[in-house]
């Protein structure tokens, strides 16, 4: 294979194939590659897309694409063994066009993405992996592909190729990542009959339900469980700070079997049929990463940039790999007029970030990984909020105390004050 | 329900004799904190008679062995295109 393509785009997830939708609608030539035996077949997540960017692409993609339920209902919760404090809020105008997010499997919605993108005009090449860069004069003029006689050349090449990116690691290509800050993500498919999913999560129709957990869902482990709510499936699993698990004596799965078996979370998982198991790596390093994000002839997009962001209340990827791969294509098409495809000519890439709010949110939420490193949110502050809502709602025998020296009592022995007012502080600025 | 049944529902493509991870164990005698041990989700690390024994069929390619390893011990790669892990839900 000795063709010439304007783009060779690594991997075929949504910060690939945005890229390859935007260059292939632009008249740019481009070449996918795969090295699934289709797209989404690697692919992961927890479980939720939020609908704005692709909305931005492909107007009405929910009309076509293969989500699963729109999410009507959020839960937060702080769990102990046996109780939880929780935030849950549901609205119905989630549930109208244009939705805010929903439930999604990738593997089927990653093979629609694709499928939109060769429509487009993109070619889409699966069963390829891509081993290394070609290299020539120290810029980079193609990908060396495991396929026999399989070099590819390229303008430019968008390394799209997720959390391990291969590309990004190989020395000489400029953007050695070390997105070793990371969580791993196990997880299950649930299957159960869709009455029986809207009947334990109070939901009508095709509203669907996300709730995350934090505290006994892990064992306090820096982390959390998750549940979402499919058609006729729960994805649910548990997140747990790669560098806070390995010292541990608890396995993913073991943990992922225990969130399960909690008291408060087997009744809705119980009557399921496990349809799947699977593992994935999330990059968490948030605005704190500075590794350069392109270099001569390459830019990196999606999670092989680093691009995600968790500040509890909302866990955002997809969202970034798609604004990522948006601003890569705009990136490429100025390189294209310039006829310069070398650092100078892709330097509009950072700008274009900017502009659809990925580096912009990073920054903002900079703080915000930082703040997910205290261990206190994962052990003293889940058995806090559950103490607490013990002695608010029972009952006990003797005169009734007041809030307040509920409260302090409460605290007393699991969290100092000054470290409680510095732990808020932080909160709040991490989060808001 | 142990790793292995529930793998069995997560469907494969083996690329039999081809794997694309391999371990050098002769650096694992001495390590203290074996988190390969604990982390990898598919429990293809295992201590066997004092040694490190690594199989990579039941790997689902998510990369924590590569991370966790202090020894630098573990070449990590995927694997050839159409094998490996094959997600029908993700």
């Amino acid at each position: 294979m000795a063709e010439k393509f304007d783009c060779i785009i690594v991997g075929a997830g949504p910060a690939g194939l945005t890229a390859a939708l935007a260059l292939a609608r632009a008249g740019v030539e481009v070449l996918v590659l795969e090295r699934g035996e289709y797209p989404g077949s690697k692919n992961m997540f927890g479980g939720v897309l939020y609908s704005k960017g692709l909305h931005e692409l492909i107007p009405d993609f929910w009309d076509e694409a293969p989500v699963e339920r729109p999410v009507a209902r959020w839960g937060v919760s702080f769990l102990d063994q046996v109780s939880a404090m929780s935030l849950d809020f549901k609205s119905e105008q989630f549930c109208t066009a244009p939705y805010n997010a929903f439930t999604v499997l990738r593997s089927k919605f990653d093979r629609w993405y694709a499928g939109k993108v060769e429509g487009a005009g993109a070619v889409l090449l699966t069963d390829t992996t891509v081993v290394d860069f070609l290299r020539e004069g120290g810029r980079v003029v193609g990908v060396q592909t495991n396929r026999p006689d399989g070099e590819l050349r390229a303008d430019v090449v968008i390394a799209a190729d997720g959390i391990n990116s291969l590309l990004c690691r190989k020395g000489g290509s400029g953007l050695d990542l070390s997105a070793d800050e990371v969580s791993l993500g196990v997880k299950e498919i649930i299957a159960l009959p869709r009455e029986a999913i809207n009947k334990a999560f109070a939901l009508n129709g095709d509203e669907g339900a996300a709730y995350t957990y934090v505290g006994s869902a892990t064992k306090g482990i820096p982390g959390g469980g998750f549940i979402y709510t499919n058609q006729d499936s729960l994805s649910i699993g548990v997140v747990t700070k790669l560098s806070s698990l390995s010292g541990q004596d608890q396995r993913p799965e073991e943990l992922l079997e225990a969130f399960k078996r909690h008291p408060l979370i087997w009744p809705l998982v119980k009557e399921g049929e496990l349809r799947e198991y699977a593992a994935h790596l999330i990059p968490e390093g948030g605005g704190g990463r500075r590794a350069p994000l392109f270099a001569d002839g390459v830019l990196a997009v999606g999670d092989a940039a680093g691009f995600t962001l968790s500040t509890g209340l909302r866990v955002e990827g997809v969202n970034y790999s798609i604004m990522s791969g948006l601003a890569a294509a705009e990136a490429v098409k100025g390189a294209r007029l310039l006829g310069d495809y070398t650092r100078r000519g892709l330097s509009a890439y950072p700008q274009a970030l900017k502009k659809h709010g990925v580096l912009a949110d990073l920054e903002k939420f900079k703080r915000t990984p930082h703040f997910f490193k205290t261990s206190r949110l994962y052990q003293e502050y889940p058995a806090l909020a559950c103490e607490l809502g013990h002695a608010l709602f029972g009952v006990e025998p003797g005169p009734k105390k007041g809030m307040f020296t509920i409260f302090k009592e409460q605290l007393k022995g699991r969290v100092a004050w000054p470290q409680l007012l510095t732990d808020a502080f932080a909160g709040w600025r991490g989060l808001s | 329900m142990s790793v292995n049944d529930k793998l069995l529902k997560t469907r494969f493509v083996v690329d039999s004799g081809n794997p694309h991870i391999s371990v050098d164990t002769s650096l694992c005698d001495s390590c203290q904190d074996s988190a390969c041990l604990v982390v990898c989700p598919g429990r293809c690390f295992e201590r066997e008679q004092e040694r490190l024994a690594f199989s990579w069929e039941n790997c689902v390619e998510c990369g924590s062995c590569r991370v966790v390893c202090s020894r630098k011990a573990v070449s990590w790669g995927y694997p050839r295109g159409g094998f490996g892990v094959c997600f029908r839900y993700g």
